[in-house]
């Protein structure tokens, strides 16, 4: 019965497709081969950005789009293609990324780049270094010349005891000195003087271009500043060392700490290292970092009661109220309930963090038009308990709403026979709420109030808006950690308080998943009771 | 069929392919990028026209926000999608040097001429130019002549205005300041004598010197503490606060800066009273006037462009004139820092000039984004009642944490052995013992110390960080041998410790007498 009852959708999608008309079948092909185009562009963008990964990913999932489509077999699952697809994208592949950074030491303070770009960023900077007989000649851009075949000169100078003395050098020619440095001739040598403009388009091609011959060529260094001149840094790709060329000095690439180290230096000493750092796997560093930092045996624990209390409240408080403007509203005695009722869900539908800055103004300690209107004086973003209390009022104004409206809908769906029985039986509406009424309602909108429960428990918004986490624990290890923080925003500040600090982030994001996963896991046992209930109802 | 229209439909995406990024690669390839914030952004495009025309280089500006221009330029750059030039707080420009993320800049007399010196110095790092500074500020004392006529010269003063203010009903307070704002603070800690960080010999900062909780620092503090705890100053004040307190006579001086200048102006209309800025007090027993920070803003050059000299150019041939200068000023908010520019049209650019003319640089060094942090948190809990000394000391021990958690030179190095109960320890080989640490004072890698031991035979090691994880024996070898000491009488034994090379040499006064 079961083996039939399953071949048999499989034929009728069989004979479906080949029952497609040609010019559908067209349509499809030219969709599949716009998105195929798109991911290509996407492939090829990301792998020349340096993100091979990402890359692969994207290449991937196109191939697995492309075979769902073209091969028969798998085609019942090619509707469930584009949310798997997009599922790989934008979250196991952002939670493997953010597991291997967790093992890396990825830092906008010292280790910001791939060892190849902090080399390149090292050289960079390190710019020109000019051996100590070689003059330094001044350059103007409008002394730049080119003659026919696009070959570029520059006429440059400098003083000497008094006396100015001018060079003529073009690429791949000896340099020429010449009798009247400081009147520039608009011809020389077959050479004409560039207008501005030109000059301007060309700065390109003559930042990089070699003038004079043999060992005499010049450079064009910073500030108009012209010399013979060799990179300071040169980078050998094979062996990963950089050589500084003013000191002869010869720099290795570390790869246990991820510095440019003096060969024969020590990779603590601040003198010997080029900065910026690179990018390398440090192990378990990021996470016993964590353990034995005062990050955790600092405020950690407070912080984590404050957010499993403040999750709670939040979602206990919401869905109480919310449960009484629709039990409220869902008797057809109370006049003009539609419009009460959109009067109602206007908190949902006004952006949080507008009525959040609102809020904030309505609560200051001096100028709040709370305080003004209750008279007394309350401090309601400076105190440890009062900040509490406003955050969770704010919450509540900012959730009842969503919670009206998943138990209007689920009040909708109680049986009216089982209240019939429970008037017949005698039963009072108190005892009718609390036996029918909510049992069944939590069964409907358990998992909604789980998942309320992790919004809340990760409501970064609420808290940076409103207090910022203010106010602060005297002594907190870590700058900035606040009596209302939860946890996310504590972990913000952690690690992005000083510099983006993306391997700790990564590591504490991960822990915070761990007690987030489990408190969810908790939840769903407790769900699973309800459900029971409901089955012995 | 099928796999007619399989190949056609490869076929087809490459086309496709090609058509777009050749479209890509045509648009801004030639073009300079900048970066530029939403306030600055308009002006650079129509200045940008005006660029391309002179010098035939097209330019285009995006809009992206000071504080974010930080973490994107270190995304974007290397991806090659960053700007070649990018408006900065020059208090960014520690940091991007130690991401090699802007190249520095050289200019000649004449041009550094052009500029006022104390807007070059915030540019300049570790002896070199970064950038091309277009303002520069500080706070100032604003005053409302009405109610407070002849501005206090010390902070004690001020305090007995409000003392009398509040006994008076004159207004609520005498002066109000930016709650937990370490920047909007700084005149009060300086006045007192208080200071960031110290100064080395050679002027650069030294960051081991923490002057937050200095007597300065602490009587700074305290005076703050009593303004709140006496009822004399408000808490959960920020910049809109304080100007509502001054422009609706609650408040008679609040501190600011030129950025608040127009609306200051205005508010004086309304309210109908004469206003003045003034440089900020000193305090009895302190200074004779309180130091602002200075700040200020310029263009970097990106270390990701490939288009420094076209850059630089931009920078040096257009920036840097007066024409272009004059423009940004005109724009409003904030001093020059060009000296010919024309700025009588602000009437409180000179004063607030005037208050800055003992300002002190903001450092730029990369250690002062855990200052704000800890410092902003301690005036907070000051402002809640929190006993002055220890808030102070508070945000010091963070400070110096964060600073030696970046510093990777900072080590602690501990003699461990069996002589370690003798100098103090509570047990032998114990390398987190904190008595038998050795110092470096003048940081050049030499760790010595100095203990009294009873007569008697030793062995001793050294351990790095207070963990056997690294630790030196005999020869100075890593997880070498034990060095044996034998004392016949009591003596005093002074350890030598040597990190500064690869090779680590141990040495002590008895087996290694100079």
């Amino acid at each position: 019965m079961a083996t039939a009852a399953k071949s048999t959708p499989n034929l009728q999608q069989g004979d479906r497709q080949n029952a497609e008309s040609l010019p559908t079948r067209l349509l499809k092909y030219f969709g599949l081969m716009i998105l195929n185009a798109f991911a290509l562009l996407l492939v090829y963008s990301f792998f020349y950005d340096g993100n091979p990964g990402l890359s692969l990913v994207v290449g991937l999932i196109t191939l697995f789009v492309n075979v769902v489509i073209f091969v028969p077999s798998l085609s019942p699952i090619r509707w469930m293609a584009p949310g798997l697809a997009l599922a790989i994208l934008l979250v196991i592949y952002p939670i493997t990324f953010t597991v291997q950074t967790a093992f890396t030491n990825y830092s906008n303070v010292d280790h910001p780049y791939p060892k190849e770009q902090a080399a390149q960023q090292i050289a960079r900077v390190g710019g020109f270094y000019v051996g100590e007989n070689n003059p330094i000649y001044n350059w103007e851009n409008e002394n730049t010349f080119v003659n026919a075949e696009g070959v570029y000169a520059l006429w440059i100078t400098r003083e000497v005891e008094g006396v100015t003395e001018g060079l003529f050098v073009a690429v791949g020619q000896a340099a020429v000195s010449v009798e009247n440095p400081t009147e520039v001739p608009a011809e020389f040598q077959g050479f004409r003087r560039m207008e501005r403009r030109e000059v301007g388009r060309a700065l390109r091609d003559l930042q990089s271009a070699s003038f004079g011959a043999g060992e005499e060529t010049y450079s064009i260094l910073r500030g108009g500043q012209v010399a013979v001149a060799v990179p300071r840094y040169v980078f050998n790709a094979e062996n990963g060392t950089l050589l500084d060329q003013s000191t002869g000095n010869l720099y290795v690439g570390d790869d246990s700490v991820g510095f440019f180290v003096r060969e024969g230096g020590n990779a603590e000493n601040p003198n010997d290292i080029l900065r910026p750092g690179y990018r390398v796997f440090v192990g378990l560093y990021n996470f016993t970092r964590l353990l034995n930092e005062p990050a955790l045996s600092g405020p950690l624990v407070n912080i984590f009661i404050w957010t499993v209390v403040f999750a709670f409240a939040s979602v206990f408080t919401t869905f109480a109220l919310g449960l009484l403007m629709a039990l409220i509203l869902n008797d057809s005695i109370i006049p003009g309930r539609k419009i009460i009722r959109s009067l109602l869900l206007i908190p949902y539908a006004i952006p949080g963090v507008i009525s959040i800055l609102i809020w904030r103004g309505m609560m200051n300690l001096n100028l709040g038009i709370i305080n003004d209107f209750i008279g007394v004086e309350i401090p309601w973003l400076n105190d440890p308990f009062w900040s509490k209390v406003a955050i969770i009022v704010v919450n509540l104004w900012l959730g009842y709403p969503y919670m009206m409206l998943i138990c209007s809908g689920a009040l909708q769906a109680i049986p009216s026979e089982v209240y019939e029985a429970a008037a017949v039986d005698g039963a009072n509406p108190w005892q009718r709420f609390w036996n029918i009424t909510l049992p069944l309602l939590l069964v409907a909108v358990g998992p909604l109030l789980i998942g309320s429960f992790t919004f809340n428990f990760n409501n970064y918004l609420l808290i940076t808006a409103l207090t910022g986490g203010n106010p602060p624990i005297s002594g907190s290890p870590i700058a900035g950690a606040g009596q209302t923080d939860i946890l996310i925003s504590y972990v913000y500040k952690a690690a992005f308080s000083n510099q983006a600090d993306y391997g700790y982030a990564s590591a504490i994001t991960i822990v915070i998943f761990l007690i987030v996963a489990s408190v969810t896991l908790l939840q769903y046992r407790f769900t699973r009771t309800l459900e029971q209930v409901s089955e012995n109802v | 069929m099928n796999r007619k229209i399989l190949v056609l439909s490869v076929l087809l995406a490459l086309l496709m392919l090609s058509g777009v990024s050749f479209a890509q690669e045509a648009a801004p390839e030639d073009a300079l990028l900048i970066w530029a914030d939403g306030e600055r952004a308009p002006l650079l495009t129509e200045l940008g026209a005006q660029f391309e025309e002179e010098f035939g280089i097209p330019v285009v500006v995006q809009e992206i926000g000071l504080g974010d221009a930080r973490d994107q330029l270190l995304i974007a750059g290397p991806a090659g999608e960053g700007p070649d030039i990018l408006i900065s707080a020059h208090d960014s420009v520690g940091q991007f040097v130690a991401n090699g993320a802007i190249l520095p800049l050289t200019l000649d007399e004449e041009q550094a001429a052009e500029f006022t010196a104390s807007s070059l110095n915030l540019f300049t790092y570790q002896g070199q130019l970064w950038g091309i500074p277009y303002a520069q500020e500080n706070i100032a004392l604003v005053r409302n002549v009405n109610l407070v006529p002849e501005a206090p010269a010390t902070w004690q003063e001020v305090r007995a205005l409000t003392e009398q203010f509040q006994a008076e009903g004159t207004a609520d307070y005498a002066f109000v300041v930016q709650t937990g704002n370490t920047y909007h603070n700084f005149p009060i800690t300086s006045a007192f004598g208080g200071y960031i960080f110290g100064l080395n010999e050679d002027g650069s900062f030294n960051v081991a010197d923490v002057g937050l909780n200095s007597e300065g620092g602490l009587a700074a503090a305290e005076w703050l503490s009593g303004m709140y705890t006496d009822g004399l100053m408000p808490p959960d004040v920020n910049d809109d606060v304080a100007f509502e307190f001054f422009t609706n006579g609650d408040a008679a001086m609040f501190v600011t800066g030129p950025w608040f200048s127009s609306r200051i102006v205005e508010a004086a209309e309304a309210g109908g009273f004469e206003y003045s800025i003034d440089p900020l007090p000193g305090a009895e027993g302190g200074m004779e006037v309180g130091s602002p920070f200075s700040g200020g803003q310029g263009f970097v050059i990106s270390a990701f462009s490939d288009k420094a000299l076209e850059a630089e150019t931009f920078l040096l041939d257009f920036v840097a004139t007066t024409e272009f200068m004059q423009a940004i000023f005109d724009q409003g908010g904030r001093p020059s820092a060009f000296v010919s520019v024309d700025t009588s049209a602000d009437p409180n650019v000179a004063a607030f000039n005037a208050a800055g003319a003992n300002a002190i640089p903001m450092p730029a060094i990369p250690e002062m984004g855990t200052v704000w942090g800890a410092s902003d948190q301690a005036l907070t809990a000051i402002s809640l009642g929190e006993n002055a000394t220890d808030a102070m000391n508070n945000a010091v021990v963070l400070i110096q944490d964060a600073i030696q958690l970046a510093q990777s030179g900072s080590r602690v190095v501990t003699l461990v052995g069996s002589l370690q109960d003798e100098a103090g320890c509570a047990g032998d080989w114990d390398p987190a013992c904190e008595a038998t640490v050795l110092t470096d004072e003048d940081g050049d890698g030499v760790f010595t110390g100095t203990f009294t031991l009873p007569a008697g035979d030793y062995e001793y090691k050294i351990a790095i960080n207070q963990a056997w994880t690294e630790n030196y024996g005999a020869e100075g070898a890593k997880d070498g041998a034990n060095i044996a000491l034998s004392l016949a009488a009591e003596t005093e034994v002074t350890f030598m410790f040597d990190d500064s090379g690869e090779t680590k040499v141990i040495t002590d006064s008895v087996n290694n007498p100079s």
